[in-house]
């Protein structure tokens, strides 16, 4: 009789000792003859940062974003199914989690031990304290080990619902055919900020392998809605400025962020920052160039816009989108939800953005839009 | 797809403690999803000073005593509609809820917790000190970092109509059905005062810590426009400070022979957080001109920055509502909902305290709610001693309970148990039992601070009879606590429209 639940995991097909920044993880996902339980995939690994060759220490000020933790090594996941094709190519994904984290997590649930598993942590400080590594339980132990994470990454694979049953989240082998899945590891400038941030810091990976669940196949029918994300980057090179996207999918929401060109993909800085478009002075979402079908009026005060930006994840009352955090150039976004699944394949969507900094032509910001879609299985 | 569109009030602004009714009709032949719907007061709002340079100063919005003091009582933005009322073309009066202010006040304070609340701090008007000791106006955006200046923009209050109707719940209400529907306001507006925030003399109680007020010696010869912190920053939410912001700066010049002290006025021009060197971590505050002069041999020493003095003052201008109208029209024939009643008594503080209320057949759950006589909204059981020590409901001469219900500094379980009853038949969250009224003015360690701001809770579901129900409320309150004041009975009862 086949194990009602099979515990798998897999190592990388390009199998090293260890990984560091811009390498692939490539990952082949056989179940024959079984279903995937889907939300049940997570990547773990041991990280050890280093400077100069050697261990970080209390001195150093180098440290991860507290709200992103080891989600921040991987900058993109590829998702492809043997029998439908490509399903997710998701960039910029920690920027993505740090969206998710600001506006349905708070502080505290950082505690909770979902996150602390994933590096995650209340503030950077504490997380910078936790990068020098840990010593074994033995007493008067010196042995200091890097750190293991096990992250379950927000991608197609993790996002699924029952079409019938909501909780019936089997995904046949017969349906999908192998599945592979590639992350890409981030920039050592991305993961890591700090002042003392420089090109002698590395990480390291080791240990890697994903882990997933299970459950024998019973032949039933079933149909998977995966939600999957659209990431689009543009540049935002004046104070009046209007971006357009046209994305290949069915779209519910958009969630953006901001960053300072100057303070992404830099040493020091913090490349997943959410920081504030300053002194935004108007705001308005568009469908095909003129229709403001969803808003009806022009967003001109900040409540207003962050309480949209909140929405187009999911109100659950519980965010770090506060006047404190926003003070700090933090935890900041624009977007929208419209409630039904609008084609944004022939038709283009628009935010037009108005502020009064006049420092943006000279310090531009990137904006980064994650659309919101579905797909099918 | 939904669309949100605005919607202006009937009377025009601005609006003051006297002139505080706003209505606004939502127009018929629509479905309107309210649960997403709030009103917006746009306030507009000045600050000046003396020096006339345009900085830009914190504020705080705060809760009137009874002698137009500051009460420090935290408030929801829902408290400053008092009164508010729904009525439709077809079907006339729909809801009436009197003293909304009390009533969603007591009620969020018990079914949201602190998490809850930090969510949705972002858009409070009332703001009060989290972690790091340091609050900041909503409407301000605060620069931190750089040279861009910080702003002061319109303030929008924004009150959400879940919060002052029970059919805002509604995610169709059928304005096709009812006609022009009507929502009317009764603003407390002269319960709010605004106070200034990090003025003169306050850098040891609300710059966050003192110490990230004293400043680094410096003996560079020249005249001095810069300071830098003496403390590290991790984090710029930590940072009291902000450009465009007016320091007052003293100090001392000395050398070998004499000490000569400053204190001027400054504004802050530009702000680094430095990255490199032995500084690194600490903030450089570049003023807008020179604040002293160092000369050969000097240094300059025992500098620390405060606030300065100015006007802050806010006007409500207009009311608008955003309302999102359904995209999906849903066929309706009746609709069936819930709405408070209120009554409203004195207990002429009595410390021995009980008398029969009539209560109406279709009534389902009774909330006592006692605001404290200062505040006239937060039911606090005393200020220093217990007011309420216990209190008994019976119903149509039936006990409810076996015995008293004692409340007080230690309420038993049966306290609990009852307020648990009363919010699960409210169909709301039990999810705060913390029962600490929140205050303004106090930091962070002490925001579990139970005296004198314990809460207290009386609530008890009720059955539906063929007839009006005879309800007795017995309160025994200490002696010497003031006894039983202001009586606000919200009888939750069941309605049906027929459309």
């Amino acid at each position: 009789m086949a194990a009602p639940y099979l515990f798998h995991e897999i190592q990388p097909e390009n199998s090293k000792s260890q990984y560091t920044e811009f390498n692939n993880l490539d990952f082949v996902m056989t179940f024959e003859g079984r279903k995937l339980l889907c939300n049940s995939v997570k990547l773990q690994a041991d990280l050890r940062i280093t400077k100069g060759g050697s261990n970080i220490t209390d001195s150093e000020d180098i440290k991860m974003d507290a709200s992103i933790g080891a989600h921040g090594v991987v900058e993109s996941i590829n998702t492809s199914f043997q029998n439908v094709g490509r399903v997710e190519n998701l960039n910029s994904y920690p920027r993505y989690v740090g969206m998710v984290a600001d506006t349905t997590t708070t502080k505290e649930d950082m505690c909770n031990s979902e996150n602390i598993c994933e590096m995650r942590a209340m503030t950077d400080k504490i997380l910078k304290v936790q990068l020098r590594g840990f010593t074994t339980d033995a007493s008067g132990s010196t042995t200091n080990n890097p750190n293991s994470f096990s992250i379950k990454p927000l991608f197609v694979l993790n996002s699924a619902v029952g079409k019938e049953d909501p909780n019936n989240v089997e995904l046949s082998f017969k349906k999908s055919g192998v599945i592979r899945v590639s992350f890409t590891l981030a920039r050592v400038f991305n993961l890591l900020f700090g002042n003392d941030v420089d090109s002698t810091c590395s990480y390291t990976l080791t240990n890697v392998r994903l882990a997933f669940t299970s459950v024998p196949e019973d032949n039933v029918a079933n149909t998977l809605i995966h939600k999957t994300k659209y990431h689009i980057k543009q540049s935002i090179l004046s104070s009046r400025s209007n971006v357009a996207a046209q994305v290949p999918a069915v779209c519910n929401a958009v969630s953006t962020s901001f960053v300072r060109q100057s303070e992404e993909n830099a040493a020091i800085y913090n490349s997943y920052q959410r920081q504030h478009f300053p002194l935004l002075d108007q705001l308005q979402y568009l469908f095909n160039n003129n229709t403001n079908a969803r808003i009806q009026y022009t967003i001109k005060n900040k409540q207003d816009a962050l309480q949209r930006y909140i929405s187009s994840f999911r109100d659950v009352k519980h965010s770090q989108v506060n006047l404190v955090n926003l003070s700090a150039n933090k935890a900041y976004g624009l977007g929208l939800f419209w409630n039904q699944y609008v084609n944004l394949a022939n038709q283009t969507f628009n935010i037009s953005l108005n502020s009064a900094d006049s420092t943006i032509s000279s310090d531009p910001f990137s904006i980064h839009a994650y659309f919101h879609s579905v797909v099918e299985v | 797809m939904n669309s949100a569109l605005k919607l202006n009030a009937l009377q025009s602004g601005p609006f003051t403690a006297q002139k505080n009714l706003v209505d606004v009709v939502l127009p018929a032949g629509k479905q309107y999803d309210l649960t997403k719907s709030y009103l917006n007061l746009v306030c507009s709002m000045t600050q000046t000073d003396a020096s006339g340079t345009g900085a830009t100063y914190n504020w705080a919005a705060n809760w009137k005593d009874s002698a137009g003091g500051n009460s420090h009582n935290q408030f929801c933005n829902a408290a400053l509609v008092k009164n508010c009322r729904m009525t439709s073309d077809r079907v006339g009066i729909l809801e009436d809820r009197r003293r909304n202010d009390v009533l969603i006040q007591q009620l969020k304070t018990y079914s949201n917790n602190d998490d809850d609340f930090l969510g949705t701090r972002y858009k409070d008007l009332c703001q009060i000190y989290g972690q790091g000791n340091l609050k900041f106006a909503p409407n301000i955006e605060f620069i931190k970092e750089g040279s861009t200046k910080s702003r002061v923009s319109d303030m929008q209050i924004q009150i959400p109509l879940k919060d002052c109707f029970e059919l805002a719940n509604h995610s169709n209400l059928p304005c096709d059905k009812l006609g022009d529907t009507r929502l009317h306001f009764e603003l407390n507006l002269d319960k709010l005062r605004i106070d200034f925030e990090m003025g003169a003399g306050t850098r040891t109680t609300e710059w966050g810590n003192v110490k990230y007020t004293v400043m680094a010696e410096d003996t560079t010869v020249g005249p001095v426009s810069t300071l830098t912190t003496t403390e590290k920053f991790e984090d710029l939410g930590q940072s009291p400070f902000w450009v465009n912001q007016r320091l007052n700066i003293q100090g001392d010049i000395s050398d070998a022979s004499a000490t000569t002290g400053f204190n001027e006025d400054k504004l802050i021009n530009s702000i680094e957080w430095l990255t490199s060197g032995a500084d690194k971590g600490k903030l450089k505050l570049t003023m807008d001109s020179a604040f002293t002069d160092i000369s050969a041999g000097s240094t300059m020493k025992n500098v620390v920055v405060d606030g300065t003095i100015a006007e802050v003052s806010l006007s409500v201008n207009e009311a608008e509502l955003i309302l999102e109208e359904s995209g999906t029209m849903e066929k309706q024939d009746e609709l069936v909902y819930s709405t408070y009643l209120n009554e409203e008594d004195n207990g002429n503080s009595l410390t021995s305290f009980s008398r029969l209320y009539n209560c109406e057949e279709n009534a389902f759950n009774l909330l006592v709610c006692l605001p404290d006589a200062s505040s006239d909204l937060v039911c606090v059981n005393g200020t220093g001693a217990t007011q309420y020590e216990d209190y008994r409901i019976r119903v149509d001469n039936v006990d409810l309970t076996n015995r008293k219900v004692v409340a007080g500094a230690n309420p038993s379980p049966l306290y609990y148990d009852r307020a648990g009853m009363y919010m699960l038949n409210a169909n709301l969250p039990l999810k705060n039992l913390i029962e600490v009224a929140k205050r303004t003015n106090e930091l962070w360690d002490d925001r579990y601070k139970t005296s004198p701001r314990k809460l207290f809770f009386m609530g008890t579901p009720l059955s539906q009879t063929p007839q009006r129900k005879l309800v007795q409320l017995s309160i025994n309150g200490a002696s010497g606590a003031g006894g039983v004041g202001s009586i606000q009975l919200y009888k939750q009862v069941v309605k049906q429209v027929k459309l």
